[in-house]
């Protein structure tokens, strides 16, 4: 009996049974239950949250068997955004599962007269992935969720596709969710994120939309900057392609020098850095901008693509005046764009003080040093 | 004694190539689990630098650990004085699994399933925890070493293909903000360290190739060190204040590489790694509890049944959740730990010296 007890056979039987009770009451939900949500939306109307859910619905097997998908847009009311995903689970009577979610579309108004606090409920869900963009819609979150995209996208994808390209590009200031929560959580530091407007176009051509008389393009040009109290201010687009020059490492768009002869140059890489000196009461920026002229010249029997000397005197002076035009519109929004204040600090934390006086941005002088290598 | 119990003794014998593995795990688990957010609550953006003294400390522990396990087996001596080793590593291996088991638990409950069932994990953790510590720490040391292999490459394709977002900027100014709290950082989270202390039961025999026998320890302490504060860092860089939030930091840092940008936020890379990590070392620290009443109780049997009874029970009825078992852990029931965490390996530290004087007169 002893013997029998101790062998490996009823180890190994107590650990199947153990197993199957195991795997039979645990609350499992098949994924016929489950909503899988691409994209969330949310609106504030002064009083109630509108939360907005894009799921995938697979048809004929799904895109793995070539059936494709369908998408539905689920919506609901409520005080929170807890309580709106507890209304659409009981409505749809399936699970949502954010797992898959990518992007959050923040309304005009949630911004305005939102609790901004709320978007930590998706940062603190751990189902929900920290690379989920976050982007302000012109007007209502719902506008954008319903577009009918010309490009036969549902609109999630779409702008997710929009937001990610391969490389970079000048213009779009994109955030992740990680990235504004870490910002939102430091006073001194302003958010951003991109503003997603929409443009009418031609219908498209996907045959289940061939009777639509109209189409929808989605516009990621210009940007929105807030706080812990919401917006401050919006930067259009020329603004923005500054704003992205002088924060982010980009490889991608052109940046155009107006002037009595217009040019453009394609960045192909361009990285920026930002010093602080409290001496010298000075901030700064200092960009390496890898370039090419966009549209190449005839000489000496061969097309160049060079800038020629004054043409790269002209796109430094285009850059410092941008940089500091920006610099400027930021400090009379009462918006510190760069967000001198909190690199001061971190630098000269024993003078706070004074870096934290109301005149200090005021008295800072922005330098703006770019450093062009060509590519030819 | 009966035969078995005497074999078991005697089974605790592991190569140092072994005893490095079992350093680089268990150095690494729980330190990379709740723990950046428990620190970061209280020591802020400083967390990455008290982390990395705790750690240096830890290694250096490690080698005076390493210098007792080869000279002296613990579980085998018959000195009556060692019965009170064995009643305070019994306490101290009990109060660090209360509350380590608990994160292993409710991990699992929210990573593996939409609302898992405590009881039910409890259950089935018990049959397997159990048995893997039975068999002996010869045998819990080759699961270390197979699983080890799997474990590095999995962590080397998730450092390798990193995509993740940092502002390095949020790691300044060191000491800037307020340091009054960084004191406590050092005091607060003493569970989770003293990682050495379960390696007391292991003997250590030479490794015969001479490279893995002289670098395989450094190597692994100084990885695990340098792979500690790294990830701190990192953590830090990408979360800045909002790392008090973050409930589980491996899991969330492991969605920034690319291959987790294809799979969505359940990066089951991580969600393996960490639980293989994590169940080999609750196994550790439930083996050591075994040991230690093995050890009292003279029964080998009765000792791994009556703990794997009242490690079951108190996570059904007294922890239950996680919150319980952080302010265990922050209670005094840090004190004692602390206290554990230098006077065990100073007080074998002072055994195996008398004990190698004892057998140089013997002539043993």
């Amino acid at each position: 009996m002893k013997r029998f007890l101790t062998s490996k056979w009823v180890i190994m039987l107590s650990i199947c049974i153990g197993l199957v009770v195991f795997n039979a009451l645990v609350f499992n939900v098949s994924v016929v239950k489950r909503n899988i949500v691409v994209g969330v939306g949310l609106d504030y109307d002064g009083t109630e949250y509108t939360l907005y859910t894009q799921v995938v619905l697979p048809k004929n097997g799904g895109v793995a068997s070539g059936g494709g998908n369908n998408y539905v847009t689920l919506k609901a009311n409520a005080k929170n955004i807890d309580i709106a995903i507890d209304k659409i689970e009981k409505e749809q009577g399936a699970i949502l599962s954010f797992a898959q979610a990518a992007i959050l579309i923040l309304g005009k108004n949630m911004l305005e007269s939102g609790d901004l606090g709320l978007v930590d409920t998706f940062f603190m869900d751990d189902r929900v992935h920290d690379n989920l963009f976050i982007v302000m819609a012109e007007e209502k979150a719902e506008d954008i969720m319903n577009a009918s995209v010309a490009a036969g996208e549902v609109s999630s994808l779409q702008l997710i596709k929009q937001l990610d390209p391969t490389k970079t590009p000048l213009g779009v200031a994109t955030i992740s969710l990680q990235e504004y929560v870490r910002n939102s959580k430091n006073k001194n530091k302003i958010n951003y994120m991109p503003m997603v407007s929409i443009e009418e176009t031609e219908p498209s051509t996907d045959q289940s939309k061939e009777n639509e008389d109209k189409a929808d393009k989605f516009l990621i040009t210009k940007s929105a900057f807030m706080d812990e109290h919401g917006l401050k201010c919006m930067l259009d687009e020329e603004m923005t392609q500054i704003f992205s020059l002088a924060k982010k490492k980009l490889q991608d768009g052109v940046l155009s020098v107006e002037g009595e002869d217009f040019f453009s140059v394609h960045v192909i890489d361009s990285k920026p850095s930002v010093k602080f000196d409290i001496d010298k009461m000075e901030c700064e920026i200092k960009i390496k901008l890898k370039c090419i002229r966009t549209e190449g010249r005839y000489s000496n029997g061969k097309i160049s693509f060079k800038i020629s000397p004054s043409e790269e005197e002209r796109l430094l002076q285009t850059i410092d005046s941008k940089m500091k035009n920006l610099y400027n519109y930021g400090r009379e929004q009462n918006v510190d764009i760069f967000n001198v204040t909190d690199g001061f600090l971190k630098k000269y934390p024993k003078q706070s003080s004074q870096i934290m006086a109301d005149d200090f941005l005021s008295k800072v002088n922005l330098k703006v040093q770019v450093k062009v290598i060509q590519v030819e | 004694m009966e035969k078995t119990l005497k074999n078991y003794l005697t089974d605790n014998v592991i190569y140092t190539n072994q005893f490095a593995i079992i350093a680089f795990i268990v150095m690494i688990v729980f330190k990379i689990a709740m723990l950046p957010s428990y620190m970061y609550e209280t020591v802020g953006r400083d967390s990455w630098i008290v982390i990395g003294i705790l750690m240096i400390v830890e290694a250096a522990m490690f080698f005076v650990t390493l210098y007792i396990v080869k000279r002296v087996n613990l579980l085998a001596d018959n000195n009556k004085w060692l019965y009170i080793f064995h009643a305070v590593m019994y306490a101290y291996a009990m109060v660090r699994l209360t509350a380590l088991y608990s994160g292993l638990i409710t991990y699992t409950s929210s990573s593996l399933f939409d609302q898992g069932r405590i009881d039910f994990i409890v259950i089935g953790f018990a049959l397997v925890i159990p048995y893997i510590a039975s068999k002996g720490g010869n045998t819990v040391a080759r699961l270390f070493e197979m699983l080890f292999y799997f474990l590095i490459v999995m962590l080397i394709v998730m450092v390798l293909t990193p995509s993740f977002k940092g502002d390095f900027s949020e790691l300044t100014p060191i000491f800037g903000g307020d340091n009054s709290k960084i004191g406590n950082g050092f005091i607060d989270f003493s569970l989770w360290f003293g990682d050495y202390i379960p390696l007391l039961y292991f003997t250590v025999k030479k490794n015969r190739n001479k490279v893995l026998e002289k670098a395989s320890v450094p190597l692994a302490v100084v990885g695990a060190v340098v792979g500690i504060v790294v990830f701190y860092i990192a953590f830090i860089a990408v979360y800045g204040e909002a790392g008090g939030l973050v409930y589980f930091a491996f899991n969330r840092m492991s969605v920034f590489n690319t291959f987790s940008e294809l799979l969505g936020a359940t990066n089951f890379l991580s969600i393996l790694v960490w639980m293989v990590m994590s169940v080999l070392q609750i196994t550790l620290l439930f083996l050591t509890t075994c040991n230690a009443l093995m050890c009292i109780i003279k029964n080998r049997v009765l000792a791994v049944i009556i703990n794997t009874i009242a490690v079951s029970v108190i996570q059904l009825v007294w922890i239950k959740n996680l919150e319980t078992a952080h302010n265990f852990a922050i209670g005094y029931v840090k004190y004692f730990v602390i206290v554990c965490e230098f006077a065990i390996p100073l007080a074998m530290f002072i055994y195996a010296k008398f004990r190698t004087r004892e057998k140089e007169k013997e002539g043993v």
